[in-house]
C-alpha cells in the first residue's frame, strides 16, 4: 500500500501546473535573469580597474612626471594617464572617457564630473601629492639639514598592511544570489510540504475526507506523501543545481556533489518545515499557503535573495540569526563549501538543517496523528 | 454602461492583489527615498561618498597614542565598525562589503613606528581587489609615508602622526563641473530611482490584477451571452477597455501622487516630464495586460507571463541593475523593450545622460509606439478569436466533443 500510495503522490503531484511553475520554470527564469543581469556586474563595478585620468600640465613639472611613471610602471597601476591639453581633456571628460583631469601647476587641482569612488582616489591622490610637498616645505623651514631624509623617505614605496589570505575560493559577490536562488527553491517545498497535511485533514480537503475514511492505515499513508514530496523536493532541487552550474556556468566550487547534497538537504527541510506548519494549526488552506509563503519569502530576504548585503548586514549586527534562519542555512551551506578550505562550516550548517527538519517533521506526526472528526 | 460596471464588480475582486503590489512597492521605494538627502558642499559629498561606501574595522592590540591616531585618522574619512572578532562574522562581513577591511594593530606598533619601520605595520585582510579596497590601501600607505617622513624631520612618532593626519585632512582643490545642466536640482538621482522601480511595479501590478478581470469578461460562457445580446460588440469593446484604463490610471495616481508626498509637495521642472514618462508606461502595461488577455485563459499562465515580463524587462532594461553595468549583448535586446526606453529617458531626466529634449522625445515616442503595436496586435487577436464566426467554430467543436 506504501508504494501505491507513494506512486499516486508523485503521478498527482508532478502533473500540478502551479508545482511546476513555482518550483521547476520560475527558478530557471529567475536564475537566467540573475545571469544575464549580474554576469558582468562584478567584473564592471567592484573590482578595481586603473582610473584614466586626463593631465593637463600648465607649468612643466619634473617631480610630478616621475611619480605618475612610476605608479605607471607598478603591476596594478592606480591611475591611466593621457597627457594632453585643456581643450581635449574637456572632451575627454564630457564623453566620459576620463574620471577626472588632473591640473599641474604651481599647486595640483583636479575637475571632475561626479564624486564617485573613481574621483575620491583621485582626489585622495592630489592630496597626498600635496602633502608631501607640504612636508618638504616646512622641513626646509624648520631644519633644512634633513631634507634630503625626509625627501629619502617620501620616495620609499610604503607597504603598510601585511596582507593575510582569507579565502581561497571565488569572492564573487554576486554568486550569492544564487545560492539564494537555490535557498528560495528549498523554502518553496514549504508549499508542497504544507499540501501533505491538506490532503490527510478531512476537514480542509474531500481528498483528506477520503483518506480518513479508507482502511489505510494513516501511518502509512502519510509516510508515503513525505516520501513522495521529499522525492519530488529533490528532483526540484536536482534540476535548479544543475541548471544553475551547467546551463548558466555558476562556479560553486570544486565540491559540486556535496552542493547537489546540501540542495537536497535544503528541499527536504523545506518540505518538513511546510509539514509541520500545515499541522500545527487549524487554518484555511488559503491562509495557510499565504503564511507559509511569507514566512518562506521573509527567510529568503533575510538570506539575501531581494538586497544580496542582507546577510553582512545581520552578521554584522545580530550574527546568531544567520545560523538559524533556514534560507540562509542552506545557502551558507554553499557558501562555505565555496569559501572555506575545511568542512567545519558545512558541516554546522548541516547539522542545523538536519536537526530543523527532523524536528518538523517528528512535531507534525505527532500532531497529526490519531486525529478524529467528530463531524464535518 | 452595464458591462463597464460588470468589469468594475469583478475587479473589485481582484483589487487586493493590487494594493499588495502597492503596499510592498511604498514600503520599500519610503525608506530608500528618505535616504536620499540633500548632498551638501562638493567637499561634503567627498567625505559622504567615502564614509557611506567605505567601511573598516579595526583590532587595536597596541592601544597606544600612536595606533589611537592613526585610528582617528582612518575615522575622520571611513565608516569605523565593529565586529565579533571572530573568524566567521569577519569572512561574512567582508564577503558582503559590510566592510572592506579589516585591520590588526599588533602590539608593537608604537615602538615599530618610532624606529620608522613602517612596511607591513599593520595586519590587514580583504576579499574583494575593489576600488575601497585600493583606496585604503593608498591612503594607508600614505599615512605612513607622511608619518615616517615627519620622524625623518625630526619629530617624535607622536607627534609625527598628529602633524600626518593634519596634513592628510586638508582638501584638495576640486571643480565639479556638469555637462547635463543644472536643472536635474528638479529631479534629483535619488527621487529618480523612485520612477526607475516604478518600471517593474507597474507592468507587475497591472498585469497581475487586471489579467484576471479580462479573462474573467472573455469567459466562453460571457462572451456568448453578450455576443447574442443587443450590445454591439464596439460599445463592448469601449466599456471594457474604459474600465481597464479607468484600473491603470489609477494604479498610476496612485504611484504618482505617493511620489509627490516623497518629493516633499507638487513636481518641478523636470520631474513632471518623469511623471509624463511614468503615464506612456503606464499605458504600455495596460495595453500588455489587454493584449495578454485576449489569448491567455489559465491563471498559472499568467502568473508566469507576468513574471517574465515585469522581472525579465527589469534585469535586461536596466531597472535594478544600471545599464552602464550590463553586458552589450543584454542591452542589444533590450532596445526591443519598452523599459529599456523609460529608463533611457528618466537617466537623462535625472542628469545620468546630457538633457536633449529631442532626444528626450524620441524616447518617449518609442516607448509610446509599444502601446500602439499592443493595441493594433490587441484588435487582430480579439477578431480572430472573438468575432461570431470564430466563437460559432468553437461551439460547434465544443459540441461534437460533447
Amino acid at each position: 500500500m506504501f508504494f501505491h500510495d507513494l506512486k499516486y503522490m508523485l503521478i498527482s503531484g508532478f502533473r500540478v501546473k502551479s508545482f511546476l511553475f513555482w518550483l521547476m520554470l520560475f527558478p530557471i527564469l529567475l536564475g537566467t535573469l540573475f545571469k544575464v543581469a549580474f554576469g558582468n556586474v562584478y567584473e564592471n563595478d567592484v573590482l578595481f580597474r586603473s582610473i584614466p585620468t586626463a593631465v593637463v600640465e600648465t607649468t612643466s613639472d619634473p617631480v610630478f612626471h616621475q611619480v605618475i611613471d612610476s605608479i605607471e610602471e607598478s603591476d596594478e597601476p592606480l591611475l591611466d594617464v593621457e597627457y594632453t591639453d585643456e581643450e581635449n581633456a574637456m572632451k575627454l571628460l564630457k564623453e566620459g572617457k576620463v574620471s577626472g583631469i588632473i591640473y599641474v601647476g604651481d599647486k595640483l587641482s583636479l575637475s571632475v564630473t561626479e564624486q564617485k569612488m573613481d574621483q575620491v582616489i583621485l582626489k585622495t591622490f592630489v592630496e597626498q601629492y600635496g602633502v608631501n610637498e607640504k612636508i618638504i616645505k616646512e622641513t626646509a623651514e624648520k631644519d633644512p639639514s634633513k631634507i634630503q631624509s625626509v625627501v629619502d623617505k617620501l620616495s620609499e614605496d610604503v607597504s603598510a598592511c601585511r596582507d593575510i589570505p582569507v579565502t581561497h575560493g571565488d569572492p564573487d559577490i554576486y554568486v550569492q544570489y544564487f545560492y539564494n536562488l537555490i535557498a528560495m527553491v528549498a523554502m518553496y517545498g514549504s508549499v508542497t510540504g504544507l499540501h501533505i497535511t491538506v490532503q490527510n485533514q478531512a476537514n480542509l480537503s474531500a481528498l483528506g475526507a477520503r483518506k480518513n475514511c479508507s482502511p489505510t492505515p494513516k501511518s502509512v499513508s502519510m509516510l508515503a506523501d513525505l516520501t513522495g514530496s521529499f522525492i519530488m523536493q529533490s528532483a526540484c532541487m536536482i534540476l535548479c543545481v544543475t541548471f544553475t552550474h551547467f546551463v548558466l556556468k555558476i562556479d560553486f566550487g570544486d565540491r559540486l556533489l556535496l552542493v547537489y547534497a546540501a540542495a537536497i538537504l535544503g528541499g527536504i527541510l523545506g518540505v518538513s518545515f511546510g509539514f509541520f506548519f500545515g499541522a500545527v494549526n487549524r487554518f484555511s488552506l488559503e491562509a495557510k499557503i499565504g503564511i507559509v509563503m511569507a514566512v518562506s519569502m521573509f527567510s529568503c530576504f533575510l538570506s539575501g535573495l531581494m538586497m544580496g548585503q542582507m546577510k553582512g548586514i545581520i552578521a554584522e549586527h545580530i550574527p546568531w540569526l544567520n545560523k538559524i534562519n533556514p534560507a540562509t542555512v542552506v545557502a551558507d551551506s554553499m557558501f562555505s563549501l565555496n569559501m572555506y578550505s575545511d568542512y567545519s562550516r558545512f558541516i554546522s550548517r548541516i547539522i542545523t538543517m538536519l536537526v530543523i527538519t527532523v524536528v518538523c517533521t517528528a512535531a507534525g506526526i505527532i500532531i497529526t496523528r490519531r486525529k478524529k472528526y467528530a463531524n464535518l | 454602461m452595464q458591462i463597464f460596471k460588470v468589469f468594475m464588480k469583478v475587479l473589485k475582486k481582484r483589487i487586493r492583489f493590487a494594493m499588495l503590489y502597492v503596499g510592498i512597492f511604498l514600503g520599500i521605494a519610503i525608506p530608500m527615498s528618505l535616504n536620499s538627502s540633500n548632498p551638501g558642499s562638493t567637499k561634503e559629498m567627498f567625505v559622504k561618498e567615502s564614509k557611506s561606501k567605505i567601511g573598516i574595522c579595526i583590532f587595536d592590540e597596541d592601544n597606544t597614542p600612536e595606533s589611537r591616531e592613526f585610528t582617528s585618522y582612518l575615522a575622520e574619512k571611513y565608516t569605523i565598525k565593529e565586529l565579533k572578532n571572530d573568524d566567521e562574522v569577519i569572512m561574512d562581513s567582508l564577503f558582503y562589503i559590510a566592510v572592506d577591511r579589516v585591520i590588526n594593530i599588533n602590539e608593537g606598533f608604537a615602538d615599530r613606528l618610532a624606529k620608522g619601520e613602517t612596511n607591513g605595520i599593520i595586519d590587514s585582510r580583504h576579499m574583494h581587489e575593489s576600488y575601497n579596497t585600493m583606496l585604503l590601501e593608498q591612503d594607508i600607505n600614505s599615512y605612513f609615508s607622511s608619518v615616517s617622513a615627519f620622524i625623518a624631520g625630526g619629530e617624535d612618532a607622536l607627534s609625527a602622526s598628529q602633524s600626518a593626519k593634519e596634513a592628510l585632512l586638508e582638501d584638495a582643490d576640486v571643480n565639479v563641473i556638469s555637462f547635463t545642466g543644472d536643472e536635474n536640482e528638479d529631479y534629483p538621482h535619488g527621487f529618480a530611482s523612485y520612477y526607475r522601480y516604478m518600471a517593474y511595479i507597474l507592468i507587475a501590478a497591472v498585469v497581475g490584477t487586471l489579467c484576471p478581470v479580462l479573462m474573467a469578461m472573455n469567459r466562453k460562457e460571457l462572451r456568448f451571452r453578450t455576443n447574442c445580446s443587443s450590445l454591439d460588440s464596439s460599445s463592448y469593446t469601449k466599456q471594457v477597455l474604459l474600465g481597464s484604463a479607468v484600473f491603470v490610471i489609477g494604479v498610476w495616481l496612485v504611484f504618482v501622487i505617493a511620489g509627490m508626498i516623497l518629493y516633499g509637495g507638487v513636481y518641478n521642472g523636470r520631474a513632471w516630464l518623469a511623471v509624463l514618462n511614468s503615464f506612456i508606461y503606464a499605458m504600455v502595461a495596460g495595453s500588455i495586460t489587454v493584449f495578454l488577455s485576449t489569448f491567455v485563459s489559465n491563471m498559472d499562465i499568467v502568473n508566469f507571463i507576468n513574471q517574465v515580463i515585469s522581472l525579465g524587462m527589469s534585469f535586461m532594461c536596466g531597472v535594478f541593475v544600471e545599464q552602464e553595468l550590463l553586458g552589450a549583448g543584454v542591452i542589444a535586446a533590450a532596445r526591443f523593450m519598452p523599459a529599456f526606453w523609460y529608463i533611457k529617458a528618466n537617466m537623462m531626466l535625472d542628469g545620468t545622460e546630457a538633457f536633449d529634449s529631442t532626444k528626450l522625445a524620441q524616447y518617449l515616442l518609442i516607448e509610446a509606439s509599444f502601446a500602439v503595436v499592443m493595441a493594433l496586435l490587441t484588435i487582430v487577436m480579439s477578431k480572430a478569436r472573438y468575432n461570431s464566426t470564430a466563437l460559432q467554430k468553437k461551439a460547434a467543436v465544443a459540441a461534437v466533443k460533447g
